[in-house]
């Protein structure tokens, strides 16, 4: 009796399709997710259904829960951050309006949000947008 | 003469380096990207601190702790008070909204009353510190 020869098999052949989907996957983080640079402190972004969608690349002030805050990669006491926000607006044109994304802890408390507020208002803000996202 | 007939294999390139770049880049963007989308609430920053409001063309909404709430002084729920905010904006398509919330109010709190409020009243409504009635 005559046994059949077994077909040999390349030495990839078998995790061919392993790389296949691993370029698909690596594809598909490359196109869809965005980089991001950490916050300087931990913040839990309160929750909302609101559609009006953030964009990244705006000044962000983050805000702890304990009301410290802190814009890019250092802390700003309230006196810092202002004298930061008027010189930003001056840097502007004169013609936009320097807009402002306040992303706060769900924790921090109201009065200190209505401070930072007054603050603002003091440099030449006249809105802010507070950072949420959806449930 | 006799003509050597080329051999048939292949000389392949390892794919060994290929898939473990491959794969460390994968790992790296995995980790690094972030899918989280995030929205806002625009809010009208007030210059002055105190506010004088009149109750006839001003709703004040007062947000205490433990989901206490009050309009223009009257206690009520969260829902009653949408629904008078509705009402006084269907007449009035400008009528200010005033949020004053307790001072020790935690923002996700604030937020579940801007949002309702905002979606009725749209940039009329603002948030208030101290206010004279």
């Amino acid at each position: 009796m005559q046994i059949p020869e077994e077909h040999k098999q390349q030495p990839f052949e078998n995790i061919l399709p392993l790389v296949n989907v691993v370029f698909l996957l690596l594809i598909f983080f490359m196109l869809a997710g965005a980089f991001s640079k950490p916050d300087f402190y931990k913040i839990d972004v309160p929750y909302a259904n609101n559609n009006e969608v953030a964009d990244r690349k705006e000044l962000t002030v983050v805000m702890n829960a304990a009301g410290e805050l802190a814009v890019d990669d250092r802390p700003y006491t309230d006196a810092e951050l202002k004298k930061h926000l008027l010189a930003q607006g001056e840097r502007a044109d004169s013609g936009s309006i320097l807009k402002i994304q306040l992303k706060a802890d769900a924790r921090a408390e109201s009065k200190r949000l209505l401070a930072i507020m007054g603050l603002l208002a003091e440099a030449n803000i006249d809105s802010v947008r507070l950072i949420t996202q959806t449930q | 003469m006799q003509i050597s007939s080329p051999s048939p294999k292949r000389n392949l390139i390892s794919l060994t380096p290929l898939i473990d770049i491959v794969f460390i880049l994968l790992v790296f963007f995995m980790l690094a990207s972030s899918f989280i989308e995030w929205q806002f609430i625009e809010l009208g920053v007030s210059e002055s601190e105190t506010l004088t409001v009149d109750q006839n063309h001003h709703s004040l909404v007062y947000v205490g702790l433990e989901q206490k709430y009050q309009l223009n002084g009257t206690s009520m729920q969260l829902d009653e008070i949408v629904m008078n905010v509705r009402e006084k904006i269907r007449n009035d398509l400008n009528h200010p909204v005033l949020v004053q919330p307790e001072d020790t109010l935690p923002l996700q709190q604030l937020l579940t009353v801007l949002e309702p409020l905002k979606a009725i009243a749209g940039n009329n409504v603002s948030l208030a510190t101290q206010v004279e009635q």
